[in-house]
């Protein structure tokens, strides 16, 4: 199996999300929001360092 | 205004049970059996320390059990949610991260990186055991995914960690 970077961080911050939210959250509704709220904010953070640290590739 | 947000609706305390009144002609128990062990008389009453002892191996079959098998310490106190969600996240980070052909860690290893992977790794339970079943062609980081596969291994593990503290939570009690 080949996943590029990218692939590979949305299956992680998937997965990491599901699993943060079964554990600290009881009720499905509450489940799914806190997945959302924690799977974007794992991806947008993750943009975010890649591109301060785009300028270092340089 | 009132607060309608479940997450914040303090749960109900179940009442306490009313002890029953001891029936006619029935022995009491006898009130010298505190060691740890120690013979109990017929329809005596468990001690203290014997039900903690009794409480604390429950605690550490269920870690154990949900170590080997992720949720399965959850599916044994009937939380199936938790239990198909901790099977569910870790095996799948598992299983991807050794078909990307991840590198899983040795149980002995010469520096304190190998010896932080393979505590990582070997928190995924049956997924640690069966890693050469599950992929037979083994490790291959020199390309990225191979590097990849070897961090959603490592996450694997520290995510089934998370659900057997949780698992073991619940079982002593201090979390619903």
């Amino acid at each position: 199996m080949n996943l590029t970077h990218f692939q590979s961080m949305v299956l992680f911050a998937f997965i990491v999300s599901l699993g943060f939210a079964f554990l600290s959250r009881r009720r499905l509704k509450s489940r799914i929001k806190y997945l959302v709220w924690a799977f974007v904010a794992f991806l947008l953070v993750a943009i975010t360092i890649g591109w301060i640290m785009y300028p270092a590739s340089h | 205004m009132p607060d309608n947000n479940p997450e914040n609706i303090p749960e109900q305390i179940p009442e306490p049970i009313p002890e029953t009144a001891p029936l006619a002609g029935a022995q009491p128990a006898p009130l010298e059996a505190s060691a740890v062990g120690e013979q109990i008389a017929p329809g005596a009453a468990p001690t203290y320390e014997q039900e903690s002892l009794s409480s604390s191996a429950r605690s550490v079959f269920i870690a154990v059990a949900g170590w080997i098998v992720p949720g399965l310490g959850h599916l044994f106190q009937w939380r199936i949610g938790r239990a198909l969600a901790g099977f569910a996240a870790v095996g799948t980070m598992a299983v991807m991260g050794l078909w990307m052909r991840g590198n899983v860690f040795p149980m002995h290893s010469d520096d304190a990186f190998g010896v932080l992977g393979f505590i990582a790794d070997a928190g995924s339970g049956i997924f640690y055991l069966l890693a050469h079943t599950i992929e037979k062609a083994g490790p291959d980081v020199s390309r990225a995914a191979g590097d990849y596969g070897t961090r959603l291994i490592a996450t694997a593990g520290v995510l089934n960690m998370l659900f057997v503290l949780d698992a073991l939570e619940i079982s002593r009690g201090h979390k619903n």
